[in-house]
């Protein structure tokens, strides 16, 4: 896997923010960037060109859904792998994500091991996809 | 609140008149007359209700009082319990860093160490980064417990603004805005039983993730 993808955290908490960005640091990713919720998010991604989205789903402003979803149908977008963050664990709200194109569900509070298999089971299916 | 006396004072002026409407209303049922049945039995409930509107608004006007501008107790107005809750998340929020700040200088201070001469050593060393890792990804009780604090202040203020609303004579009914946003981390005994990463793992696989 190439560790230096772009990665675009997104997470209205600083806390959260700073915790995937160590935790990407300990497996070896250095390039990300971060936005607090959709909406400051897509600005950053129509700046540069981003190779994955790590977002929380319950963001004021513009949830993490809405994100997911206005990535999928802006064609410039579309292909970013998402992979969302989530204490938002209702069995509905996991379909729908899935339904608007998620590729990975990762449950609040998580383990850094849990993070890193959500994150290679990504980086698989895209390679496999390549 | 309504109390019995004055609800006895209004039934005695009234007497008469509810007397009249009662008749009027029973009349009109005896004669299939709907439009007149609706009319004396709607005057009926107005009357009825119109202590308990005038008491509920002025409950409304007492609880603004108590709790909406902290005049009755200084220490217990519904701002100020936003406020409180509010401090609870910067102080944890703060903390939450420090320890961040800490377990980062740890991973600097371990790659300060010479390169480990037996297996041993690397592997230990490995093991603590590990642990490292976990201890960060363990510091995300900030965010959980952020984002429930904020829901509750949500409710706080929202129970604010509606009383001020019963105040103003509006009947507004209290809510959440919450559209899309999600609703936050689950809480035992109050919300439903979360799917944890197996049941999310195992729904996502179904539908071919």
């Amino acid at each position: 896997m190439d560790k230096n993808i772009r990665i675009l955290i997104v997470d209205d908490f600083s806390t959260m923010r700073r915790i995937v960005k160590n935790l990407l640091n300990d497996l070896g990713f250095f390039n990300t960037a971060e936005a607090d919720d959709g909406v400051t998010a897509l600005v950053e991604l129509k700046k540069a060109p981003y190779d994955l989205v790590v977002t929380d789903w319950n963001m004021p402003g513009m949830p993490g859904i809405d994100l997911l979803k206005a990535i999928r149908a802006d064609a410039s977008l579309s292909k970013i792998p998402v992979l969302m963050v989530t204490a938002e664990a209702k069995r509905e709200q996991i379909i729908e994500a899935a339904q608007a194109g998620v590729n990975g569900y990762v449950i609040k509070p998580f383990t850094a091991a849990t993070l890193e298999d959500k994150l290679n089971k990504v980086f698989e299916r895209l390679g496999a996809a390549a | 609140m309504i109390d019995a006396p004055s609800c006895e004072k209004a039934l005695g002026e009234d007497r008469q008149a509810v007397i009249g409407r009662l008749h009027a209303a029973l009349w009109a049922l005896e004669h299939d007359d709907l439009a007149g049945w609706r009319t004396n039995v709607d005057a009926l409930i107005q009357w009825r209700s119109q202590p308990l509107v005038q008491g509920l608004a002025k409950l409304a006007r007492e609880l603004d009082t108590a709790l909406g501008n902290g005049s009755a107790s200084p220490n217990a107005s519904l701002p100020e319990a936003c406020a409180r809750l509010e401090h609870v998340v910067h102080v944890s929020e703060d903390a939450s860093h420090h320890t961040l700040d800490l377990i980062q200088e740890c991973g600097v201070l371990l790659g300060t160490l010479p390169d480990a001469a037996v297996e041993e050593q690397a592997a230990t060393i490995a093991a603590i980064r590990s642990r490292m890792s976990e201890m960060t990804a363990a510091q995300g009780y900030q965010d959980l417990t952020g984002q429930i604090i904020r829901r509750v202040v949500e409710l706080v203020r929202a129970v604010h603004a509606g009383l001020g609303e019963m105040t103003d004579g509006e009947a507004t009914p209290i809510h959440l805005n919450h559209s899309n946003r999600g609703y936050g981390p689950s809480v035992a005994g109050v919300d439903p039983q979360p799917a944890t990463q197996d049941d999310a793992n195992e729904l996502l696989s179904s539908l071919g993730l």
